[in-house]
């Protein structure tokens, strides 16, 4: 385990005092309103906690609440479910930037990135992530993908760093990751591993989330079902702080926040014998779920 | 072993340069090669390379540097450097001036002499000549030095101020360098030397042989001035430092940085400005100058950050800092400025977290380039491709991404961008039930989609008011597979409308992902 300093109780206090103010000014400070560690709050030690709000998901961690300033890894099995991952961690930097001040940093290789597109600043603003607080960082090599993250999670201007990897590359061994997740406890923002159709390698990092799409509709006969809120299939492979489990989630654009999804219930009744509806044809909704 | 260079030109091969052995055989230079050689067969002799002695040339105007900010290529075999106000800082470089020369002032002297050993001790061989104007200090270096420089020691002197009458009238008229026309027209008339024309009445001379020979006539007195146009851009700011022996090493290197930018960040307090680009200039021993340059995202003169953007940018270089024999001169220049004015902390550090942040675009840029640390600009139109622009970060205005992020969304509002971007978009075959229907199934990258749920169509069109003719109106549609996969799909092209009954379908193609 790293040895965390015990923090100045000045300083504590001025933390306090500054997020206070900042909060009088309607803005959010750098150290944010992230929940405290409760178990850990005596002593004012150990990392904040990101609550979703979805019991199956935060009682997944030790003392409820995924733990933030560290390094957290998220793969998917392919690298078409690359829509999925991004949508996943996109809304966890959406949770995360709404309670602390900071740019995010997004590192990537551009010709990676050719097999699953480039970040589109418009989907990122529909999960609440202002894209003006983006900087995308375009690399041309793994090792300097590293680097670039390195740099970002010591620095002080910093909320969050991800960098998207493909498959397992060589230069992303257990050293370097456990270098990274070093810098990443030292330094305050919350580091993110995407992994594009990776294959499970030796890493250092506290949580390794897969992703999976969850089917949202279904097809009726010859009928297409609208799509619902984007949901997916999170299976904690591995968690150094907590248990490794499954848990099925959505997003609620609106609230801007995780939910637990609802019991499946066909979304669109039932025509019976009727013909169906003219579907393609004119403007399709979402239809509400409750 | 004599030895030649050989170029074509008036149509034949003819000698350009050639070294001392040749020169004692009695080959002169303008000699056609096959001159040369009917009487001496063991001549050597080499093509010249086009354009490689431009570039020597210009690597020694650069190496020039050194002495003054202001060098000009001077045809193709000169340079000129204007030493105004630059002679004092090598006075003190002591040395004998020889007889002949005592007139020259010290640092003027002191100058010249070490140009001219670091020139020689690279191999050139070299005339030069200070004056008080560049069109003297070209006649006295081309006309009244000894004409044979291969031979021995390299012919240096000098004009002291005021001077210039004794030792240029007695020159040739080619040292005011003239047209060879006007040259003729003079030599005509019996006026073959400097002095036959520098005090003549200017008027009948100008009506005779055209302005051009007064303005030469000016420029030689000092009437009229010689603007020289610099190879560089003189730097607003430079600091340098001088080694007696070279330095190599990397961190040698860095920690001169600091030195310089200590001196500099001084000079840029005083003048209330910071640094926006800032150049390093490496002068090797052997000639060759290194120069990199970074550049910042606001203001800068904070010494520490200065070497930290350099150390990246050298770090970046690698294999590519090649240290040679090591640097004799370094050099650290302030290429851009900008008004800077120290700015008051406040008590929630949103200043400190600002320039916390640009100090990492700036360290990531000089390591990655600018270009590659970039930020989101929306751009005013409604082609997705389009929508979103790319651009460095340590120059975009951040007033200028306003992305509209906060307005609040209804629930169950569709999603209707998607979170990745394909670009462009890649083609995909596609079924649909009926021609301007959703897909139902679709095959992208040689892998089949079975469509379970789909939202559109969109419709958009692409700025059918600019010409040319743009690409036809794009259905889109928000398709989700059988395992919960959702892409953005669409039809270019309206069935009866863009393509003619014979013409080729509308195709489909995929251009996003969503979550």
């Amino acid at each position: 385990m790293v040895a965390v300093p015990r923090p100045d109780p000045d300083r504590t206090l001025l933390a306090e005092l500054r997020s206070r103010v900042a909060a009088l000014e309607g803005g959010l400070s750098s150290e944010g309103r992230l929940m405290p560690d409760p178990a850990s709050a005596a002593n004012g030690q150990g990392p904040a906690r990101l609550l979703t709000g979805v019991a199956g998901f935060d009682g997944l961690f030790a003392s409820s609440g995924m733990p933030c300033g560290t390094l957290h890894e998220a793969t998917s099995a392919e690298s078409r479910s690359g829509g999925a991952l991004t949508g996943f961690v996109a809304a966890l930097l959406a949770c995360l930037a709404a309670r602390r001040a900071g740019a995010v940093l997004w590192v990537m290789e551009p010709e990676a990135g050719r097999e699953a597109g480039c970040p589109n600043a418009e989907g990122l603003a529909r999960f609440g992530l202002d894209p003006a607080r983006v900087l995308l960082v375009r690399t041309r090599r793994v090792e300097e993908t590293l680097w670039a993250m390195e740099e970002g999670v010591q620095a002080s201007g910093i909320c969050a760093v991800v960098a998207e990897l493909r498959g397992a590359p060589r230069a992303l061994d257990l050293t370097a990751s456990r270098r990274l997740l070093l810098r990443t406890e030292a330094g305050g923002a919350t580091a993110f591993l995407l992994r594009h159709g990776g294959e499970s390698a030796p890493s250092a990092a506290v949580t390794r989330f897969r992703i999976a799409a969850r089917p949202s509709g279904g097809r009726d006969g010859l009928r297409l079902a609208p799509l619902g809120r984007p949901g997916w299939q999170v299976a904690l492979q591995r968690n150094r702080d907590g248990r490794p489990g499954t848990v099925e989630l959505e997003w609620d654009h609106a609230m801007r926040s995780f939910a637990a999804p609802a019991d499946r219930e066909p979304v669109v009744p039932r025509t019976g014998d009727g013909p169906a509806g003219a579907s393609g044809t004119g403007r399709v909704m979402a239809f509400s779920r409750r | 072993m004599p030895r030649v260079v050989v170029a074509a030109r008036r149509g034949a091969d003819r000698i350009v340069a050639l070294n001392a052995p040749a020169r004692a055989l009695g080959v002169t230079a303008d000699e056609p090669l096959a001159d040369a050689r009917a009487r001496h067969p063991a001549l050597q002799s080499d093509a010249q390379a086009a354009g490689e002695v431009a570039a020597l040339l210009a690597a020694l105007a650069d190496w020039c540097d050194r002495y003054t900010p202001l060098v000009a290529l001077d045809g193709e075999d000169g340079l000129l450097l204007d030493i105004t106000g630059c002679a004092h800082l090598f006075a003190h470089d002591e040395s004998a001036a020889p007889a002949g020369e005592e007139r020259l002032p010290a640092g003027e002297h002191a100058l010249m002499r070490d140009c001219l050993r670091r020139l020689g001790d690279q191999g050139f061989a070299v005339r030069a000549g200070v004056a008080d104007t560049p069109a003297a200090a070209w006649a006295y270096a081309r006309h009244a030095l000894a004409r044979d420089v291969l031979s021995g020691e390299p012919s240096c002197g000098g004009l002291p101020p005021g001077a210039w009458r004794e030792v240029l009238a007695p020159l040739p008229m080619a040292a005011l360098r003239l047209e060879d026309a006007t040259l003729d027209a003079l030599g005509r008339v019996g006026l073959t030397q400097v002095a036959d024309v520098i005090d003549r009445p200017r008027g009948p001379l100008a009506a005779r042989f055209g302005r051009d020979l007064v303005r030469r006539i000016e420029r030689l007195r000092g009437d009229a001035a010689e603007p020289i146009s610099p190879r560089l851009a003189a730097p607003l700011l430079a600091a340098d430092r001088r080694f007696f022996e070279p330095i190599s090493r990397e961190e040698d290197v860095r920690g001169v940085i600091l030195g310089l930018a200590e001196r500099l960040s001084l000079d840029l307090e005083r003048r209330g400005e910071g640094g926006r680009a800032f150049e390093l200039a490496l002068f090797r021993v052997d000639g060759v100058v290194n120069r990199v340059t970074v550049g910042t995202s606001r203001a800068l003169r904070d010494p520490a950050r200065v070497r930290g953007l350099f150390s990246e940018k050298l770090a970046a270089l690698g294999d590519d800092f090649d240290a040679g024999f090591g640097f004799d001169l370094v050099r650290l220049c302030v290429l851009e400025v900008q008004r800077f004015e120290p700015a008051q902390a406040d008590f929630a550090q949103t200043g400190e977290h600002a320039e916390a942040l640009e100090a990492l675009i700036d360290r990531l840029g000089a390591r990655l380039g600018i270009a590659r640390v970039a930020r989101f600009l929306p751009c005013d139109t409604h082609l997705p491709e389009i929508r979103q622009k790319l651009v460095p970060a340590a120059v975009v205005d951040t007033g200028a991404l306003v992305w509209c992020s906060q307005t609040p969304v209804a629930p169950d509002t569709p999603q209707l961008r998607p979170l990745r971007l394909i670009d462009p978009p890649e083609p995909v075959e596609a079924v649909a039930m009926v021609p301007e229907g959703p897909p139902l199934r679709f095959r992208w990258r040689r892998a089949l989609y079975e469509v379970r749920a789909c939202e559109g169509p969109e419709r958009l069109v692409p700025p059918w008011w600019q010409e040319p003719r743009p690409a036809p109106a794009r259905d889109y549609y928000r398709v989700e597979d059988g395992e919960g996969r959702r892409f953005w799909l669409y039809r270019e092209g309206l069935y009866g409308v863009d393509s003619a009954p014979q013409g080729p379908p509308p195709r489909w193609f995929l251009q996003g992902l969503y979550a």
